[in-house]
């Protein structure tokens, strides 16, 4: 499993939503709702299909609810795979 | 039944095409009481539950006992059910009881108010659900329009231990029957419900049968929710008639692991599967060797691409990366179909590599004709979404002049069938603009105006769409309409309850749909900085995903009578599109845009 960091995360999320949503990436924020882009269920499961083709954590899109933002979700995710690296 | 012994297949099938689908199931629940119907996978592709054909006859008819205990024929009830199988049995109980289904999502927060414009808007006097759902339900209607409705709790009601009769069939019956309400017409603030009868509904199932030649061995996935006309009529009352088992799970776990679909697919041998382009573009971006190894595709022979743009780029990667799985080509059927028709309008022939077009895009849209393209910067390439299926005929005509025209030249889709629905609720005069067209210089029959644009090929007899007469935005397979979205922008802050905004889709070089609100603002934000902008794009993303589930892919804002009308005031979307695409917008308050 490769190892991101916590911004690499963060990248690869603001990524997925300017390609998926069509967004400019300026106009993403790391600290506002996903719910706001409109990230609504189909596209949050397929978030969770792509990080976890990296991280391979076996991740549920449950996880974009709990952290709903792309710094606490890509907060939470660097943890989870620190935990499962060690 | 019927004074037999038995029936012979030409009789079983003639006999099919004709009963109402609850009768269809009461005959099937004679001939094969255990066979397997339906099966439900949870998320991760697990059987929870399976029904035979007498388990749903005699569950739907419990569920038809308690309507008619309770209220007359021709109410119409609501239906509230998470997916599974729970809500097959109170639909086909609606059926029996000769009372009218209205099958819509789950009511939530965001949903409410199109929830209770449609509760009002049918006049639904009960509701069916699962004690889940009214617990979560409850107090989400007081002080609605909608308060007053009835709930039936779905746990409370049992299974019926009687047998089906031949009069449980419902030989010569009456085929124009409300069955159900289908709403997923119209906009929020004004839903329309296509009132589809039972003979509506014989006549397309039929249709499907004989043109995709199903029998009793075409087995099947699905997993289109049941308020989806796809997901109930091909994926839950198409098996009743074809007497096959069909197996069906949730959109989300598609979505989230389409290898589970195809793991079904494989593991059910299922022949017939399909949905909107969508998902097959998910399945190609999401596809895994680990989770798809052992996964044999080769029993599959028809794959419905319907409910959205077929688009060539998909059908082609997809049959690349699923060769060594077994798939074939030949498998897609692009198809074209409208609630207002029932269901399936366009589809087949079957085992032929599907249809395709290059044409010409300009001389498409200026002179509506089709020609080979005269540069290779105009060509578009279209699929062929199928031929009418018998007995649909389909006139193109201009939606102008109501002249009809001939093969080869772009016009509205016009329809004629006993599969066209019996028009929209209580709502005449819209029922007489889309259900009462006529052709000029033909007098005397009504068609269909299904407000797509599109051609018959020449060369292959093929239907191709073009796009909408009307500025509805579809995603996701789901109609969308831009003056809802204006209307929440607008309400989103105070400042901007006096602009006017212009919501239009375009594709992208993917040809991925996006959704661009021009929001035209006074003078009063000449001096507001980029952070104020930027705040305000927040606030109406927020709102308009919270109020209609879409993204907003960009906001640009416009200076002073910088938004196109009419000169009746109407807001010109064709024209604020073409403007923002060739970069030709004025913008305020950020860099300019390139499409």
């Amino acid at each position: 499993m490769a190892e991101m960091s916590e911004l690499e995360i963060q990248n690869r999320i603001i990524h997925f939503i300017s390609d998926e949503l069509g967004i400019p990436p300026d106009d993403i924020d790391v600290e506002t709702n996903l719910g706001t882009y409109g990230l609504e269920s189909v596209a949050a499961s397929k978030l969770v299909g792509v990080l976890d083709k990296d991280l391979n954590l076996g991740l549920t899109e449950i996880i974009v609810f709990e952290f709903p933002t792309i710094a606490s979700l890509s907060g939470e995710l660097q943890k989870l795979s620190m935990a499962e690296a060690s | 039944m019927f004074q037999k012994s038995q029936l012979t297949r030409p009789e079983t099938l003639s006999i099919l095409g004709e009963l109402p689908v609850h009768g269809s199931l009461a005959l099937r629940a004679w001939l094969h009481p255990d066979k397997r119907l339906y099966t439900f996978l949870n998320e991760q592709g697990e059987e929870t539950d399976t029904l035979t054909y007498l388990e749903t006859w005699q569950r739907a008819r419990a569920v038809a006992d308690a309507l008619k205990e309770r209220y007359e024929p021709g109410e119409r009830i609501m239906l509230f059910f998470p997916q599974g199988l729970d809500f097959i049995v109170s639909f086909l109980g609606c059926f029996m009881a000769g009372m009218a289904a209205v099958p819509i999502n789950l009511p939530s927060r965001r949903r409410i108010d199109r929830c209770v414009k449609i509760i009002r808007d049918s006049g639904a006097i009960c509701a069916i659900a699962p004690q889940k759902v009214i617990e979560n339900a409850d107090g989400a209607f007081d002080g609605t329009a909608a308060e007053d409705l009835e709930w039936i709790c779905a746990e409370d009601i049992g299974r019926s231990d009687g047998l089906p009769e031949t009069e449980d069939c419902e030989w010569h019956s009456d085929g124009g029957r409300l069955a159900f309400l289908q709403y997923t017409s119209g906009s929020t603030s004004d839903p329309k419900g296509v009132m589809v009868t039972q003979g509506n509904l014989t006549v397309n199932l039929r249709l499907m049968r004989d043109t995709w030649q199903l029998t009793e061995e075409t087995d099947m996935v699905f997993w289109q929710p049941h308020h989806h006309d796809m997901g109930l009529i091909m994926g839950q009352l198409l098996p009743i008639v074809l007497g096959n088992h069909s197996v069906l799970m949730g959109p989300n776990t598609v979505v989230r692991q389409p290898s589970i679909w195809l793991q079904a697919i494989s593991r059910y041998r299922a022949a017939f599967a399909g949905g909107p382009n969508f998902i097959y573009d998910i399945a190609v971006e999401r596809y895994s060797a680990d989770k798809l190894e052992g996964v044999d595709l080769s029993c599959w022979k028809l794959a419905p691409n319907g409910a959205d743009v077929v688009r060539a780029t998909t059908l082609d990667r997809f049959a690349k990366l699923h060769a060594k799985h077994g798939f074939d080509i030949e498998t897609f059927q692009p198809c074209y179909g409208l609630a207002e028709a029932t269901l399936v309008v366009t589809a087949g022939p079957i085992r032929r590599l599907p249809s395709r077009a290059t044409v010409d895009s300009n001389e498409l849209k200026t002179n509506r004709q089709i020609r080979s393209p005269s540069h290779p910067r105009n060509a578009l390439e279209l699929v062929g979404c199928g031929e009418p299926a018998f007995p649909f005929e389909i006139a193109i005509v201009d939606p102008d002049t109501h002249a009809r025209r001939g093969h080869d030249a772009l016009g509205e889709i016009w329809l004629h069938c006993d599969s066209v629905a019996a028009g929209y609720w209580k709502n005449p005069e819209a029922t007489e603009a889309t259900f009462g067209a006529m052709i000029d210089g033909e007098p005397g029959k009504t068609y269909l105006r299904t407000g797509d644009m599109g051609f018959i090929h020449a060369d292959d007899l093929q239907l191709y769409i073009c796009g909408r007469l009307k500025d509805v935005i579809i995603w996701d397979g789901r109609n969308l309409h831009p003056e809802d979205i204006e209307y929440t922008i607008a309400e989103s802050t105070p400042a901007l309850s006096h602009q006017s905004a212009a919501v239009f889709g375009y594709h992208d070089a993917e040809q991925r749909q996006r959704i661009v609100a021009a929001v035209e603002v006074d003078r009063s934000f000449r001096r507001s900085t980029p952070q104020e902008f930027k705040d305000m794009k927040n606030l109406i993303r927020r709102c308009v995903s919270e109020e209609h589930g879409v993204p907003l892919s960009e906001i640009v804002f416009l200076p002073p009578n910088a938004l196109r009308k009419t000169t009746s005031g109407k807001v010109q979307r064709g024209l604020m599109r073409q403007l923002f695409l060739s970069g030709d917008l004025e913008l305020l308050g950020s860099e300019p845009v390139a499409a």
